[in-house]
Order: structure tokens, then C-alpha cells, then sequence
């Protein structure tokens, strides 16, 4: 029962990501600053952990620890906003579930180099046959994507 | 009356050019998601070296929030990009400013879901979320997004998303 509710919860998550996509791209049409769009979004994600960290929701932490973290492990703020600021762009102009699928494409083909040298502090994982296979996959889903239909790849102009 | 057959092959002429520039523009934004996506793993590896050394996920999320906030604080304060445009953002439908409290509810459920299901099964479930709220949204036009109606072809792409996602899920 409970892998269920994890399993619920797990979709849950993207399904609620997803949204967030439109969010952004909607907000971006009336903001017309897809920077600041990403900074509304970013702070209220800062203040609500902020918030449940200090309540203690989210276990317990020493402040102090960060000090010895190297300073290039903090810059991945600057990495995630970077990758706002671009969704929300995009999103607006060629729809949620072409974007996505970019996106998941961009971030499983990365991951895979990541794991595969050990880059950025991450432990050496050598790629195995079904995660090439499954970036393959996805890579047929973005090119069938491509050559969509004329009314599925109009560019929104907002 | 029936239009001239050649006046219509010219016009279906600029027809498919119409549609190969747009093709085109959309290939470009599709490029600009990769590289988006692109940046995630980045960002998931760098949160996951500064939680190591704090013993701590969440506040390492919390930590990589703040400094993208400040980060964009200053960038805009430069003010060499768009002004934002404050008044009409109060016309605004009040549930697009909600967009961090998904952030939030998928940073905190990935990390307990990540530890009673495991890393690679949570991004797969992760994924299938996505991928299918993307496909409903843009059949409905929900939440303001152009109606990109579901078809055949869109089927074609959601089965190879699954059959990727599966591939990815498989454990060693």
C-alpha cells in the first residue's frame, strides 16, 4: 500500500512540475520577464524550504557544515535558474509536451556523461546497455516530434 | 467556380515553405530545451556534493535556491534585461505565481520518495508525470497553453517516451 502511495506521489510530483511549466509561461505573458518570472518562482521555493527547514520538518542540519563544502558546489542555484528562465521561454512557444520531452532528452543525455566520468564530484557510474537504448528512444520521440503536423508545431506568438 | 490548378500549386508552394520555416523556428526551440534540460544534472550533481558535506538534502536544495535567487536579484537589478512589468503582472491570474510551490512539493517528495523507492524508479515516475500532464495540457489548453491537440502522431511519440522510460528504469 504504501509502494502504491509512493508511486502515486513520484507522478505526482512531475504531473505537479509540469504544471509549474505552464505557471511560468502564463505569469511570463504578463510579468514579460521571463528573469523575473524565474526569480517569483525561485524565491517562493527558498522561502517555503527555508520555512519547513526551520521548523524542522525536513530533519535536522548543522549550518556549520558549509563551510567546508568546495565554493563550486553551491553554483548549482545558478545552474537550476538558468534552466527556469530557458523553460519558461520555450514552453510558451512550442506547447508543454514538446518541451518536456526536450528537457528530458537534455537532462538524461547529460546525466548519463555525468555518471559515465564521474564529473562534478559524482561518483563514476559506466553507462549500461539500457540506458543507451533508452536515450535512443528518446531521441526517436523528439525527431517523430519535429516533423509534426503544421497546427502541432505553430509557434505561439504571445 | 473552381480556382486554376496552377494558381493552387503555387499557393501549396508557399504553403510548405510557411511550414518548413516554421519547422525550423520550432527546431530552435526545441535545441534551447535540450540545453535546459541539459542543465539539470548539472545542477542535481553540484546539490548533491554540497549535501554531502552537510548531511543534508534538503537543506542543500534550500541553500541552491537561495543563491539562484540572489543570483537573479542582481542580474535583473543590472537592468540590462526587460524591465519586468509590475502593473500588469497584477492582472495576473493569482494561480501563476504558484509555480515554486510545485518546485517545493517535487524537491521534498523527490527526497522521500528517492528513499523509499529508490533514485532511478522516482525519476521514471518523475518523468511519466511530466510527460503525461504536458500531453493534457496542451490537448485541453489548460492554464492558458496553446491547444496542441493529442493525434496519432502524438501517440507515436508518447509510446516511444515510454518505451525510453522504461529502458531507463531498468536496474542493473
Amino acid at each position: 500500500m504504501s509502494v502504491l502511495l509512493a508511486f502515486l506521489g513520484g507522478g505526482s510530483a512531475g504531473m505537479v512540475m509540469g504544471c509549474g511549466l505552464a505557471f511560468n509561461a502564463r505569469l511570463q505573458q504578463f510579468l514579460r520577464s521571463p528573469l523575473a518570472v524565474t526569480l517569483t518562482n525561485f524565491s517562493m521555493v527558498f522561502f517555503i524550504l527555508a520555512l519547513l527547514l526551520g521548523l524542522g520538518a525536513l530533519g535536522p542540519f548543522n549550518p556549520g557544515l558549509f563551510l567546508r563544502s568546495p565554493w563550486w558546489a553551491f553554483l548549482g542555484g545558478l545552474a537550476g535558474s538558468t534552466y527556469v528562465t530557458i523553460s519558461t521561454i520555450v514552453v510558451m512557444k512550442i506547447g508543454v509536451a514538446s518541451s518536456v520531452i526536450a528537457i528530458i532528452s537534455g537532462q538524461i543525455f547529460t546525466s548519463v556523461i555525468i555518471d559515465q566520468f564521474g564529473l562534478l564530484g559524482a561518483s563514476h557510474h559506466p553507462v549500461h546497455v539500457w540506458r543507451l537504448l533508452g536515450i535512443f528512444f528518446l531521441f526517436v520521440a523528439v525527431v517523430i516530434n519535429q516533423f509534426s503536423s503544421k497546427e502541432q508545431v505553430k509557434i505561439a506568438e504571445k | 467556380m473552381t480556382a486554376s490548378p496552377f494558381l493552387r500549386s503555387k499557393n501549396e508552394h508557399r504553403f510548405s515553405l510557411d511550414v518548413k520555416l516554421m519547422r525550423l523556428k520550432y527546431a530552435r526551440y526545441v535545441v534551447l530545451a535540450i540545453v535546459g534540460g541539459s542543465l539539470l544534472p548539472v545542477q542535481l550533481a553540484l546539490n548533491t556534493r554540497l549535501a554531502t558535506t552537510v548531511h543534508s538534502t534538503s537543506a542543500a536544495a534550500t541553500v541552491s535556491y537561495g543563491v539562484g535567487s540572489l543570483a537573479l536579484l542582481l542580474l535583473l537589478s543590472t537592468r540590462r534585461f526587460e524591465k519586468p512589468d509590475l502593473k500588469r503582472a497584477r492582472r495576473a491570474p493569482w494561480w501563476s505565481f504558484l509555480a515554486g510551490c510545485g518546485g517545493a512539493w517535487y524537491i521534498v517528495s523527490s527526497i522521500y520518495y528517492a528513499a523509499v523507492l529508490g533514485v532511478t524508479l522516482t525519476t521514471s515516475l518523475v518523468i511519466s508525470g511530466q510527460v503525461l500532464i504536458g500531453f493534457i495540457l496542451d490537448h485541453f489548453g489548460w492554464l492558458g497553453v496553446t491547444k496542441r491537440p493529442f493525434n496519432a502522431r502524438r501517440l507515436l511519440v508518447l509510446m516511444f517516451m515510454v518505451l525510453a522510460i522504461v529502458c531507463l528504469g531498468v536496474q542493473r
